[in-house]
This record gives structure tokens, C-alpha cells and sequence, in this order.
């Protein structure tokens, strides 16, 4: 199963990287291939993404589903479910302090193709996962960043 | 007359314009026949159409025909071939490619880590006089070939999107994938793809660039021909862009058209073509660019209104190049339980014959309305169809996604995409009775080695003839792709471009579909486009290297 995990530290304290990541709807434009997310209820949501598979482009629907929101520990843990494409995953945000004024934000997405195809789906997934996990913490960084300058 | 400039930006003896087949494989001879080689590619990416292929060759008396025992002789192949070309290619053009392809191969395979295997396709017209079926196929398939031996160029090589997994015609066979996708060894494909391997044109064209690369020939990507310079009535050269700026490349001995095809300008498709390509299937840089400077040096044209028609589907949101994917339909319109119809519910073509034939119907006109006949259409099949076989990306069984229409009858099929209710109905009622005696006397389906081919065996008695009975039912519309167009120059049989006069233009050669091909109007067999960009690729270099 392509798997990625990516940490970032961000300049900011642990409360306002965890209010900036509590808000879907700030961060969610900057998932490469984002069209658009529809909110179904407090946890489930509908994304759609236009994303590569190797050379292809495909436009992708999957319903994500907030398996457990832990204000404490600061983490989001959620899973996804392919709707138009046989896929499923989840994945999760971890924030830890490091000081009063650096977080360590920990982003950790996995995801599966399905079907008769899906090992080589996978295969075709995985060196694409890195950069998309890597592009998403780095604007949500940037962003965070901006906000308390 | 001459536009010479004062000064060259670049300098060779040999400058070949495009990395398909057709160019990189001058480009190599080229070199091995001591010229200075320069490639240019309008793209950023090498391997044209040919990557995104099956990249079969067609090639009568090859030597993996002899070292398998198989028998063909060139006299064979002469009267198959002409039945194909049908009086409209000099046939001396047939001869020198007949002559020439076995000499390519061999070459090609001696000289670059190229290697092809003998496939059990048959020709495209097995019951032609000459003509060879699967046992004694003239289609050679390319191994699989590993990318990372193209070190940092690997990300050069343009991807295949249709047909890019690391397999081979004969493991293709032997998991009898046409009609059992289960059988196919995903796992060990993905096990492949994982350690760089790819296949068909991929692995053609990558093999055919590390050719290249041993050669210290790097296409010079992102950089477009646009002129020919003449001085004097010889091509010396062309005036290319790179970006916002113009170049003026040298050629001493020569300048070869390997640029591909028309089918993505509009402007020239109008000119030339009796119907309409919507959905080419090639990358979209072929714009008919060499068309346009050899028609700037008066030559002479041919086969102008020709393509090689593809049927195509096209699945929504998948993109390749910025552009809609257009999906061939190969097996999803020749298996058992489909049938293709027009708007009133008729059919009006063998579904199993080759794609470059099968695909002339769709652009009959009607003489009263002047619309299409068979435009729009569809594929119509049944549960029994998506029961066992694979429609484009839907692997038996699994949920059908809803670009599919599908529906509990015939009729509210028929209403869900546009087709007469009622003749649809008929027409899948007769159907259904030529399925009952296995045999379609209104198109011969499945009459055919060629049909059986792409059948299934296991589908009594005629193995592409399926009852469409059992609900739900599906609908699929079509779209008119084309692998490439296949109009041009008409060249010598050493490749340079002919005059309007019939004699060669100093200094300019042509290979690939950029030239009037030499199939003429149909399609020899798998490998067909293939074959003769090589050889005439070959044949060009040589000639222009002694030069
Ligand atoms: C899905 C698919 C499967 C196919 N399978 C087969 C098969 O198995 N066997 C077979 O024989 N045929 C097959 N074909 C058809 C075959 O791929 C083409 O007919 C063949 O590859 C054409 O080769 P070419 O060298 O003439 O042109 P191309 O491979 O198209 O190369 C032309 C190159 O020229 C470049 N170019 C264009 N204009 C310029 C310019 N102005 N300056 C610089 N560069 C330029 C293009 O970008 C391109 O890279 C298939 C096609 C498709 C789409």
C-alpha cells in the first residue's frame, strides 16, 4: 500500500497550527489536483480531485470519513473510500510543540487501489505521493506562517 | 530565391525533425553511415505517437519468422499487399518496403538494445491471397525494456497512457488476456513496472533512444520546425522555435520529415479529410507541420484523405497532455454480447474487422441531410459481456461506472442515449438470431480468422457472436479517433520527397505518417504504421548520409 509520511516544523505555536488545520476549508485548496470538497455532516465529507495516475489524468471522488478528532492530543485521524474509482485509505495530521513558538506538524496519508488493477495502480501512486504530501505541508507552513506575521 | 541566413545557430549533415519511430530510427542509421545527426522534437517529451503505441512491426520475411520455421516469400507478400494498397501506391514503393523491412530489423536489432519476438496476429486481410493468419504471423511484438538503462533521460521518454505495461504480445496470448483479464498477472506487471520496465511502444521507443544516447544523439526537445531554407532548390536546412526565439539549423546532407500526421489541425483536417477526427489518439503536437513545408517546396502529395481510423470512447475527466484521453475500442467492440449502432438502432458494420476498415462507415453521409449516417453511435452490450470481459477500464464484474448509461431493457437503453427506441430493439432481435446459427449475413462478423482473432474461442460456434439478452444492458457512445493521418509527400523509394514534377527535391527526405504511406487507403496488419516509418526512416538516412 503506498504509504507517505512528511513532518514539517512550522514557526508558530501549537494553538494556532492546531486552529489553522481544524479548518478544512483553509487548507483544502492546497491538496494538488483539489476541485472541490463538499461537507456532509461534522465528519464526513465528498472531495474531488483531478489527480495523476503515471501519465493519465484522472478526476477522482472519494468520500472522507473523520475517524477521530482529538483536541488533546492534537491529531485528526481520518479514512478515505473511493467513490468513482476503487480506492480506499485514510491518513492523518499530528501536531506536537517543540517550543512556544514551533510546532511539529506531521501529516501521514496511505492509500490503496483496489480491483484487478490495483497493483499496478499502486505502483504508478507511490512516487507521486511524497511530492503531494510534501507540497500540502509546505503551504500549509507558508500559510500558518503568514497568519501570525 | 533563397532564405539562407547570414549566420547558422546550429550546425550537422543530418537533421532529422520528430523522435518517433521514424526518427529516431534515421536518425541512428544516419550515424552509423558516418553523418553528424541532430534531432529536434517540437515536444518535451521523445517518442511521439509511436510511445503511446502497441508498437508492432509488420514485416513479411523477417528473420524471426525463419529462425520460428515460419514460410513467407516476398512474392506473397508483393500480391497481399497489393490487394491492400488497391492500385493507389507506386508499386515500386511496396517492392523497396517488401525488400527492405527483414534488412531494417535485422539492423536495428544488431545495432540498439531493440528486440521484437514473433506475435500470432494475423494480417489484417488473412483471407487475402497472401495472406498470413495468427499461426504464421508477419507481427513482431517488442520485448519489454527497462528505463532506468536511459539513466536521467528516462524522464524524457514520453509515457504510454493506453498501453504502457511491461508486457509482451506473447504473455498477452499466453493468459489468453483478450478475453480472460483475469488471467492477467497484475501482481507481476506491477512487480515490473516497480524495477522500470515497460512495453510495447514505450519500450520501443525507449530502446530505440538509448540507441541514440549511445550515439551521443539527444534530441533537442521543445523545439519546433517551421520553415525549410532553401537555397537554390536544395533544402539546406530549417528555421525552428525554441520558445520565443527562432533558429536557423544547417543540414549538408539532408533534412528528414519524421513529424508525424495532421489530425490535430483543424485547418488541414478541413482541407484534406472526407470526415471528422474529434478525438485523435495520438499526443497532440502532430499539427501537419512537415505537411506544411513540404507543400512550401511544391511536393507532390498523396493519400491525402486518409487516416488510420480508431474508434474511439472516451472516459470523462481523464486527460493525457492537457488534452481528453481518446480510448481505442479494440476487444470492447469485437468480443461476443456487443454490437455497435447508429442513431436508429442499426448496425452498419463488421464490428470485428480492423480497426482502419471498420472505421470507413462512420463517415458515409446521407445525400438528403447531409449528416452522418452512423454519427453518433455506440457500443451496446450486455451483463454477459461485462460478466466476462473488460470494457475499457472495467474489469468484469466490477460496479459499472455511471459515464456507462445502463439500463433493465433495450428500449429505455435506447431512450437514456438518444437511439430510436424501436430500431434498436429490432436490431437486437435480429441479432440475436444470427448469434442462434452463429453466423451474420448482414456483415460477416466473426466470419474471419482476422474477427476470431480478437474473439472468444470459447464462444460456440462463432466466437465473436453473442446473444445481447440479459439485463441490465449498456450503452457507450463512440467518437471518430485516428492513430494518426497518413497523407503527404509522396516520396522515392529511397525516401526523399518528390517534386510536383516527379523528381526528388535536393536535400529533403520524409518517413512516417508525415508521407503518403505506403498501405495506401487500408492497413497490412499489426505493425503496418510502424514497419514502414522504420524502414523509410532507414532508407532516408541512408541515402542522405552518402550524400
Ligand atoms: C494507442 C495506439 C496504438 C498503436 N499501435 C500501433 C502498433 O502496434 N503498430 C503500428 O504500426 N502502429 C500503431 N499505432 C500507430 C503508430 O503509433 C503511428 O502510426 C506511428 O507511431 C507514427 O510514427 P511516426 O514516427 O511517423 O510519428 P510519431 O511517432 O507521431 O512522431 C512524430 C514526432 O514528431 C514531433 N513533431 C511534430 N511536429 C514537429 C515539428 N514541427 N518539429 C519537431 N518535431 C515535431 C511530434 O511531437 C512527435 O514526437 C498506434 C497508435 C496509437 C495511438
Amino acid at each position: 500500500m503506498p504509504q507517505v509520511e512528511y513532518k514539517n516544523i512550522v514557526n508558530a505555536p501549537m494553538d494556532a497550527v492546531w486552529s489553522y488545520v481544524s479548518v478544512i476549508d483553509k487548507w483544502a485548496p492546497f491538496l494538488k489536483g483539489y476541485v472541490k470538497h463538499e461537507e456532509l455532516n461534522d465528519k464526513e465529507s465528498i472531495w474531488t480531485l483531478k489527480g495523476d495516475v503515471g501519465v493519465l489524468c484522472r478526476v477522482v471522488e472519494m468520500k472522507v470519513n473523520i475517524t477521530d478528532w482529538d483536541d488533546d492530543a492534537k491529531k485528526v485521524a481520518f479514512e478515505i473510500e473511493g467513490i468513482n474509482e476503487k480506492a480506499t485509505g485514510g491518513g492523518t495530521f499530528i501536531a506536537v510543540s517543540q517550543s512556544d513558538n514551533e510546532t511539529e506538524l506531521t501529516f501521514i496519508l496511505e492509500i490503496n487501489a483496489g480491483g484487478m488493477i490495483g497493483p499496478v495502480v499502486n505502483v504508478l501512486m507511490k512516487p507521486m505521493l511524497k511530492p503531494v504530501a510534501a507540497e500540502m505541508a509546505n503551504k500549509i507552513k507558508d500559510a500558518i506562517e503568514k497568519e501570525q506575521a | 530565391m533563397t532564405n539562407k541566413p547570414e549566420k547558422w545557430d546550429m550546425e550537422t549533415d543530418v537533421l532529422v525533425i520528430g523522435t518517433g519511430a521514424a526518427g529516431l530510427t534515421s536518425a541512428i542509421v544516419a550515424k552509423d553511415n558516418g553523418a553528424a545527426v541532430l534531432v529536434i522534437e517540437k515536444s518535451g517529451l521523445v517518442g511521439g505517437t509511436t510511445s503511446a503505441s502497441g508498437g508492432a512491426v509488420w514485416a513479411p520475411c523477417n528473420h524471426h519468422m525463419t529462425e520460428k520455421g515460419i514460410d513467407d516469400s516476398r512474392e506473397e507478400a508483393l500480391v497481399y499487399c497489393k490487394q491492400i494498397t488497391k492500385g493507389r501506391v507506386p508499386e515500386e514503393l511496396v517492392e523497396k518496403y517488401i525488400d527492405t523491412v527483414p534488412e531494417m530489423l535485422k539492423f536495428m536489432e544488431d545495432t540498439t538494445p531493440l528486440k521484437f519476438e514473433v506475435a500470432t496476429m494475423p494480417d489484417y486481410h488473412p483471407q487475402f491471397e497472401g495472406g498470413h493468419d495468427g499461426k504464421d504471423s508477419r507481427t513482431l511484438g517488442p520485448l519489454t525494456f527497462n528505463k532506468m538503462e536511459l539513466g536521467d533521460s528516462m524522464a524524457k521518454l514520453r509515457p504510454n497512457p493506453t498501453m504502457g505495461l511491461p508486457l509482451t504480445f506473447a504473455e498477452m496470448d499466453e493468459w489468453d488476456s483478450i478475453c480472460k483479464p483475469q488471467n492477467v498477472d497484475f501482481e507481476l506487471i506491477a512487480q515490473r513496472m516497480g524495477e522500470g520496465l515497460c512495453g510495447f511502444g514505450e519500450a520501443l521507443m525507449a530502446a530505440l533512444y538509448k540507441g541514440c544516447l549511445d550515439r551521443d544523439i539527444d534530441p533537442i526537445v521543445n523545439t519546433r520546425a517551421l520553415e525549410l531554407v532553401v537555397d537554390d532548390g536544395k533544402v539546406i536546412g530549417i528555421i525552428a522555435r525554441q520558445e520565443d526565439k527562432e533558429i536557423y539549423i544547417s543540414a549538408s546532407k539532408g533534412v528528414i520529415l519524421a513529424s508525424g500526421g495532421f489530425e490535430w489541425n483543424e485547418e488541414l483536417k478541413n482541407t484534406f479529410l472526407p470526415g471528422e477526427i474529434t478525438h485523435p489518439n495520438s499526443p497532440p503536437y502532430n499539427e501537419g507541420d512537415g505537411l506544411k513545408m513540404a507543400m512550401s517546396v511544391n511536393a507532390k502529395l498523396g493519400n491525402m484523405t486518409e487516416h488510420w481510423g480508431w474508434v474511439s470512447m472516451s472516459i470523462p475527466g481523464e486527460e493525457v497532455d492537457g488534452r481528453p484521453l481518446s480510448r481505442g475500442s479494440l476487444t470492447e467492440r469485437a468480443l461476443p454480447h456487443v454490437i455497435i449502432v447508429n442513431k436508429k438502432g442499426k448496425r452498419f458494420v463488421n464490428e470485428a474487422a480492423s480497426y482502419n476498415d471498420m472505421f470507413k462507415p462512420f463517415w458515409e453521409v446521407n445525400e438528403n441531410t447531409l449528416e452522418y449516417k452512423n454519427l453518433p453511435s455506440w457500443h451496446v452490450f450486455d451483463q454477459q459481456f461485462h460478466d466476462k470481459y473488460a470494457f475499457l477500464t472495467v474489469m468484469p464484474g466490477e460496479d459499472v461506472p455511471d459515464y456507462i448509461l445502463q439500463a433493465d431493457t433495450i428500449k429505455e437503453l435506447a431512450e437514456k442515449a438518444g437511439i430510436d427506441p424501436e430500431g434498436l430493439a429490432n436490431e437486437v432481435e435480429k441479432f440475436n438470431g444470427y448469434v442462434e446459427k452463429g453466423e451474420d449475413p448482414d456483415f460477416n462478423r466473426g466470419k474471419d480468422v482476422f474477427d476470431h482473432y480478437w474473439g472468444d474461442a470459447d464462444n460456440k460456434p462463432n466466437p465473436s457472436l453473442g446473444y445481447i439478452k440479459k439485463p441490465p444492458f449498456y450503452a457507450m457512445q463512440n467518437y471518430c479517433g485516428s492513430l494518426g493521418t497518413k497523407g503527404g509527400p509522396r516520396t522515392s523509394t529511397d525516401a526523399q520527397v518528390l517534386h510536383m514534377s516527379g523528381v526528388p527535391i535536393p536535400g529533403l527526405y520524409a518517413a512516417g505518417n508525415v508521407t503518403a504511406v505506403v498501405s495506401g487507403p487500408s492497413y497490412f496488419g499489426a505493425g503496418g504504421t510502424i514497419g514502414p516509418a522504420m524502414t523509410f526512416g532507414y532508407l532516408a538516412a541512408r541515402h542522405a548520409a552518402k550524400q
